[in-house]
């Protein structure tokens, strides 16, 4: 490189050369045309639609959300409280259903089941005074009375087992 | 123009999951809060007059009818105040209001949004439960103990109630030299008992009539055996027999209170402790009749050859520490809100009578022969039937129910031999084993013990109770030998004792201990746990085997605190509970000996302390056998109560109550430690064995009065589902089960009426002044 | 999305105090009645001594508050029953006898239920006569019908 030409590009700008600077990038920059205020005022409106659409569509969409919990919130409860009490229903079957025991000593008339008739037969047989089986003393208190009969009427009724 | 990303409706169903969570936590605490308003409240609710005008003109409100009520126009003040003084809205004298529904909550929040006619939030709790205890019945506890209180008898001093109600132109009971008459719908109970075994099968019928010109609902609260276990329940109109139904607690009282309110009679049984129930019938007509039955089963004490048959008849005052206001406070009739309890309890004074009588009648069959019988507390009438049945009838002139009946009769020793009784139906095998003591065990070595005395020196032991109580410790301070130890406690509004630890009892230091038990007095308080802490809170003597004895009549509103109490502090003591009086809280005190692996005795005011004492003296000194353990034999027992084997004294069976499968096996071995030797005991059960229907729901009794026992102390573990559902297998009456019938074949006319609470006399023995507040 | 949160916050804590407000169960006092349901059995010329009935509520509304016996003396008192009866399990199954002589003939009021009614709609009852019996305990032929009482 030529040495002065060196010296020229090294060397300090001169303050007054920025000036002259500023206004050649003017002249470079300046806009080919302006912007008409229409079409200035046109466009903030697009803007301003069209980011109040989007806020509105942000506001429904979150609505949509509180709505999507909710829902769901409404229908896992439904859900736990039939779940609760089928299982109230259950666990009260469940205690309420023991393995029934066949008694057989309440088959008076030996029929194969017990029903309200084995007590009948028991009861008439107490009244008449008719000779008794020591196994018909249901509750073992050394006789056979009313209270045997009723012991069988209890069983022949019971939801589970009995007749 | 931005868009909502897709992936947000994908986490939308996310977002829900900690929803979920913050309103589970919102829905408890909304659940658990006590002031969580109600929605369905009637506009024109919630004016109220202060409590202080209420009281003073309104005797007869009661919070639970004014809750019930159908028939009230919703838009007007329940309660119109005029010139500053509470008006009923005629033709509604229990209280106006449109229908709610039942709930704990709303009652609350609608009681809780009054106070001088302003709405709101009632600020503190004590706040409340002050505005509350002018209501009676107006503040449920969470455990639903709702005490009735004796309805006020029409007062002449307070003026304008007289006139308006039940109280006036009706047939009132009145009595020879009977200064104050009361109104009477109970008008007599009948109790019908079996013995069998050791088995007792009660019937009891209640006879309610409506002796007024208006119809009313009855209200009793009544006591029974506190290991009663209640399976039945006959309501009577006319001819027509309705048997009820055992249902959930709250379930029963809504199905009541809805019949209630339509007009249907309908009845409720409801236990409110384990030996307190209260028994309520609706819309019973004037002149009307209705009879409620009552069954229940339970096993009978057995001491030294008697076996002991009770039936309790009157509800003893309970004491409650200062500060505490849940608990059940006496008063004098019309005395209402004077304890600051905020259930209460009237009394009738000394002059008067309700009117209220019982007949009663036990058959024994003991199946052996009864050698003797002893009526403690009433005359009776004893005879023998033509089938070897013994009956005890209850004298006519002796027919007050203000005291326990105990029934004591004795069969032939060398006839028991039947120490098991079993049961089988279609839910499997029950049994109760009684194991007897040898009879020759005097000539063991006597066994050096330390004797706690704690006494009661509350109010409700004044006069002869405590007395007698002292005289039982002064037998027990003579009988000690000098290797002994001793110490004396008293409790009533505070704890003290004889000195800083148990003392040698040498002869200086028992007239020492004599000294200062003439000292003592029944007067203050009931701070038992007081008590309880200075007799158990100390280190216990290995070389002695240590009995702390209570003589108090358990006149108590916090037995829980005590039951646990003892539970926590037990170590190696055994607790001897003495009841003391002629309506001592058996509840209590047979809980009491049960968690301290000991035993329980009565002093009835016609007992003598010093022969009780001599009893038990001779009876702990040589125990027959501690660390039981017991050998089936095979038989495959489980849920067996009590859990810990009670030590075995000589004349006092160890009872236990189980669930078996399989066989019951030929002998069953029961062995301990007699002193420094080994026993045995061989209960052979061919010729030992028999059958009772009753030992199911004596079984169940028992189990719930374990679970109930065991709520003391495990609070980390729900019971009360356990114990309902328990009660519902088994039709038994328990706290969270009730019997309910309605005869809902017919409506009764006009409003739901009057409630009418049955006066309940003091306890005879009880100092009415020194226990009930007026 | 803070307003997001507190919309959320609030409809959560709405939900929770008006679950709270829901009643427990599912029925409120007005909408209960109570009804009483009279059991008939028409034993013809024959004289009823023993009966067996079952009946099941088939709409699962009815609770039972009262069993009554009947119309004659041989079936005053109130039958046989298990209590766990329609207490969650749907049914119930009656039972009664006598050994009166004369037990009475034709249509016999034998027994009465109480119950509790949710909700206006009657409710449907399935009955069956398992058991009667003359007082050989002899089968007999006999129809059993269920009528609502009139009060």
């Amino acid at each position: 490189m030529d040495p002065k030409r060196r010296q020229r590009m090294t060397r300090r700008p001169d303050p007054d050369d920025s000036s002259r600077l500023t206004a050649d990038l003017h002249r470079l920059y300046e806009p080919r045309g302006g912007i008409p205020d229409s079409a200035r005022d046109e466009i903030r409106h697009q803007a301003r639609t069209g980011l109040s659409d989007l806020s509105r569509s942000r506001r429904w969409g979150g609505l949509a959300l509180v709505a999507t919990a909710a829902a769901i919130i409404f229908g896992v409860q439904l859900v736990l409280q039939q779940m609760a009490d089928s299982t109230n229903r259950r666990s009260a079957r469940e205690t309420t259903a023991p393995t029934p025991i066949l008694a057989q000593r309440e088959d008076i008339d030996g029929n194969g089941r017990i029903d309200i008739l084995d007590a009948f037969a028991l009861a008439r047989r107490v009244d008449a005074a008719s000779p008794l089986n020591p196994a018909w003393d249901i509750n073992a208190d050394g006789r056979i009375d009313r209270k045997d009969v009723d012991a069988v009427a209890q069983t022949a009724v019971q939801l589970n087992g009995g007749a | 123009m931005r868009r909502i990303p897709k992936y947000a409706w994908v986490l939308a169903p996310l977002f829900a999951i900690p929803v979920l969570a913050i309103s589970a936590i919102l829905y408890t605490l909304a659940c658990s809060s006590p002031y969580a308003l109600r929605s369905s409240a009637p506009a024109g609710a919630g004016y109220y007059a202060d409590a202080e005008t209420a009281e003073q003109n309104y005797e007869d409100w009661d919070a639970e009818d004014y809750y019930a009520s159908a028939d009230a126009p919703a838009s007007k003040s329940p309660f119109p105040i005029v010139n500053n003084e509470l008006k009923l809205t005629p033709g509604a004298p229990s209280g106006v209001g449109a229908p709610l529904q039942r709930d704990v909550r709303a009652r609350r929040s609608e009681v809780a949004r009054g106070g001088r006619g302003r709405r709101g939030f009632i600020s503190g709790q004590d706040d409340l439960r002050q505005k509350l205890a002018a209501y009676p019945g107006a503040l449920p506890s969470q455990d639903e103990e709702l005490w009735v209180i004796q309805k006020a008898d029409a007062d002449d001093s307070a003026g304008g109630r007289r006139g308006k109600g039940p109280c006036s132109g009706a047939l009132l009971c009145k009595l020879p030299e009977q200064e104050e008459t009361i109104p009477v719908p109970l008008e007599h109970t009948d109790v019908d008992a079996s013995i069998s075994a050791y088995i007792a099968c009660v019937n009891v019928t209640q006879k309610f009539s409506n002796p007024y010109d208006q119809k009313i609902e009855a209200v009793y609260v009544f006591p029974l055996p506190q290991n009663a276990a209640v399976n039945e329940f006959l309501m009577t109109i006319g001819d027509r027999k309705i048997r009820g139904i055992i249902r959930d607690r709250e379930e029963a009282k809504k199905i009541y209170d809805a019949a209630k309110r339509q007009g249907h009679v309908a009845s409720l049984l409801t236990q409110e402790r384990p030996n307190i129930f209260t028994q309520k019938v609706a819309n019973i007509e004037p002149g009307k009749k209705i009879d409620i039955n009552i069954k229940y089963f339970h096993t009978l004490a057995y001491d030294d050859g008697w076996y002991e048959f009770v039936f309790p008849m009157v509800v003893g005052p309970r004491y409650n520490p200062p500060g505490s206001t849940d608990g059940i406070g006496a008063v004098a009739v019309g005395a209402r809100g004077k304890s600051g309890q905020s259930t209460e309890v009237e009394y009738l004074a000394p002059h008067q009578r309700s009117g209220h009588d019982v007949s009663l009648a036990v058959t024994i069959d003991a199946g052996v022969t009864v050698k003797q019988t002893k009526s403690v507390n009433h005359v009776a009438e004893t005879r023998m039937d033509d089938q070897n049945r013994t009956i005890v009838k209850l004298s006519d002139r002796d027919s007050i129910p203000n005291k326990d009946f105990v029934l004591r009769y004795k069969v032939a020793d060398d006839q028991i031999n039947s120490a098991l009784l079993t049961h089988r139906d279609a839910t499997g095998g029950y049994f109760t084993l009684m194991i007897y003591p040898p009879e020759t065990l005097r000539s063991l070595q006597r066994q050096p013990v330390e004797l706690i005395f704690v006494l009661d020196c509350s109010g409700s032991m004044g006069g002869k109770p405590i007395e007698q109580a002292k005289s039982a410790i002064e037998r027990g301070l003579k009988s000690l030998q000098p290797n002994d130890t001793f110490q004396i406690i008293q409790f009533s509004n505070n704890a003290s004792q004889l000195g800083d630890a148990p003392v040698i009892a040498s002869n200086e230091n028992v007239r020492r201990g004599l000294k200062y038990l003439k000292s003592l007095k029944g007067e203050g308080g009931t701070q038992m746990i007081e008590g309880i802490k200075a007799a158990l809170d100390f280190p216990h003597d290995e070389e002695r085997l240590r009995f702390v004895c209570f003589m108090t009549d358990g006149y108590i509103g916090n037995e829980t605190e005590i039951l646990g109490a003892i539970h926590d502090k037990l170590d190696a003591s055994r607790i001897f509970s003495f009841g003391v009086g002629s309506s001592p809280n058996r509840y209590l005190m047979n809980r009491m000996a049960k968690l301290g692996a000991g035993a329980v005795a009565y002093l009835s005011l016609n007992d003598s302390g010093a022969s009780v004492m001599d009893g038990f003296f001779e009876r702990i000194s040589h125990p027959a056998m501690t660390d039981l353990k017991i050998d089936w034999g095979g038989m495959a027992v489980r849920d067996v109560f009590p859990e810990r084997l009670p030590d075995l004294f000589v004349g006092r069976p160890v009872i236990l109550s189980g669930r078996f499968d399989g066989q019951v096996p030929s002998r069953i071995r029961v062995s301990g430690a007699a002193g420094p030797q080994d026993r045995q005991i061989v209960i052979n059960t061919s010729n030992a064995a028999g059958e009772h229907a009753g030992l199911a729901a004596v079984w169940a009794r028992t189990k719930i009065a374990d679970l109930v026992d065991r709520a003391t102390w495990d609070i980390d573990r729900d019971i009360s589902g356990d114990i309902r559902q328990l009660a519902l297998n088994y039709n038994l009456m328990s706290q969270f089960t009730a019997f309910v019938a309605v005869d809902s074949l017919s409506r009764t006319a006009g409003t739901q009426g009057t409630t009418v609470r049955v006066p309940v006399a003091v306890p005879d023995g009880v100092r009415y002044e020194t226990t009930v507040t007026e | 999305m803070r307003t997001l949160i507190a919309i959320t916050l609030a409809l959560a804590l709405s939900t929770a105090l008006v679950r709270a407000q829901t009643p427990d169960t599912k029925t409120v006092d007005t909408d209960v009645r109570f009804v009483a349901y009279d059991v008939f059995i028409d034993a013809g010329a024959d004289a009823l001594a023993a009966y067996q009935i079952e009946i099941s509520d088939l709409s699962g509304r009815a609770k039972i508050v009262g069993v009554e016996g009947g119309e004659t003396t041989a079936f005053d008192a109130p039958p046989y029953y298990d209590p766990k009866a329609l207490n969650g399990e749907g049914r119930i199954i009656l039972g009664a006898f006598t050994t009166e002589e004369d037990g009475p003939t034709g249509r016999t009021r034998v027994a009465r239920l109480h119950m509790q009614i949710e909700g206006e709609p009657a409710v449907d009852f399935d009955v069956q006569l398992v058991v009667a019996a003359d007082s050989n305990a002899r089968d007999i032929d006999a129809n059993v019908t269920l009528i609502e009482g009139k009060q």
